[in-house]
């Protein structure tokens, strides 16, 4: 127990799942305001060039650990995935590897090594060694790219398996629907 | 003064837009955004936003639409009784650049304690356009946006809101971090 003076905000709750297009840690709250759809029938073609890793900001206001990284898949899967977690300066704190993508139409874990994030803000990343449409997931549609710019977004060229980038300017039209749980049971 | 576990808050940042307005999060707009031209020249739109946590502003920005002309200066306001009211930094005249894509000022570095901010944009002419979402001036009204137009183009040190006229949701704000 510390002491504090009143403060007029709401204590949050802690955090079990963080999702990249929903979750107000994440860029929820600016997607919903813009009015971001999300095609959730067969999910869209891998949003960017095959090995270009994409970036979408999140915070946390407990610290927590994370121990699963997740993405959505679509209809169609292929090749080989990435996910991982970075810091505001682009240092890569963990991820999983390369690793098949597996499962159609269904949620994809990927175990990574437990990983305790304080408070403060990090980037969740994904790479996709392939493109095009044998490789889908779902994903959220922009207006178009400036809203990837504008709500923090990056991503980063030649970056498969994922590794500490310099983070460049969002290009894509659309958001993959992919993120991080603090409990081992994501799917 | 009283006795309470210490509350967490979210990081502010890599943005703060009206589009992070906690205010709005959960009554966005019916369509995507699109580009419009500002509605009247020299015409400043106000938008607050709450910060719960300390952050530092380095970029202040904007999406330009599909048309580029003439000049914007966007910037941040501080607040009392609700209202904006001294400038706290400001991007000053800058010719609108680029279609369709975020343009950034690199603005003096500006410390913002936790509190109530109004971000803040105006153009000089109604020719350039700028991306907004659709809404209507009661919705904006309601959560504290509010504007005035100005005799000579730019933001001023100290605002004079009035009620806001216009519904234009602008997709203004800054950055807390360089890389845009």
């Amino acid at each position: 127990m510390s002491y504090a003076p009143a403060q007029l905000i709401a204590p949050r709750s802690p955090i079990i799942v963080i999702d990249s297009l929903g979750s107000l840690e994440a860029i929820g709250g600016e997607l919903n305001a813009s009015n971001a759809g999300m095609n959730t029938a067969a999910g869209n073609n891998w949003p960017a060039a095959a090995n270009v890793a994409l970036f979408v900001p999140f915070g946390v206001a407990q610290a927590i650990t994370a121990v699963k990284m997740w993405v959505q898949n679509g209809t169609a899967v292929a090749g080989n995935i990435d996910m991982g977690i970075f810091d505001a300066a682009g240092t890569m704190l963990v991820h999983k590897g390369s690793t098949a993508q597996a499962g159609i139409s269904g949620i994809q874990e990927l175990d990574i090594t437990d990983t305790l994030l304080a408070p403060g803000r990090y980037y969740m990343g994904i790479s996709s060694d392939t493109s095009g449409a044998t490789s889908k997931t779902f994903q959220g549609v922009l207006a178009g790219a400036y809203l990837g710019v504008f709500t923090g977004c990056y991503q980063v060229a030649a970056t498969f398996p994922l590794a500490t980038v310099t983070y460049a300017a969002y290009a894509s039209v659309r958001v993959p629907w992919f993120g991080l749980a603090a409990r081992t049971l994501v799917a | 003064m009283t006795y309470q576990p210490a509350v967490a808050v979210l990081p502010i940042g890599p943005r703060v837009t009206t589009l992070s307005s906690a205010y709005l999060q959960n009554n966005g707009p019916a369509v995507n955004p699109g580009s419009m031209a500002w509605p009247v020249a020299k015409k400043v739109i106000y938008c607050p936003v709450w910060l719960a946590a300390p952050t530092t502003a380095v970029k202040l920005l904007w999406i330009n639409g599909t048309v580029a002309s003439g000049n914007v200066d966007c910037g941040i306001y501080d607040s009392a009784a609700g209202l904006p009211v001294n400038r706290l930094v400001n991007s000053g005249s800058t010719a609108q650049s680029g279609t369709s894509v975020v343009q950034s000022v690199d603005s003096t570095d500006t410390f913002l304690a936790p509190g109530l901010y109004f971000l803040a944009l105006t153009m000089d002419n109604i020719t350039g356009t700028i991306f907004r979402c659709t809404s209507s001036a009661a919705f904006l009204k309601v959560p504290g946006w509010c504007e005035e137009t100005t005799g000579s183009f730019g933001l001023p040190a100290t605002a004079t809101p009035v009620a806001l006229a216009s519904g234009i949701w602008g997709l203004f704000g800054f950055s807390t971090v360089t890389t845009i």
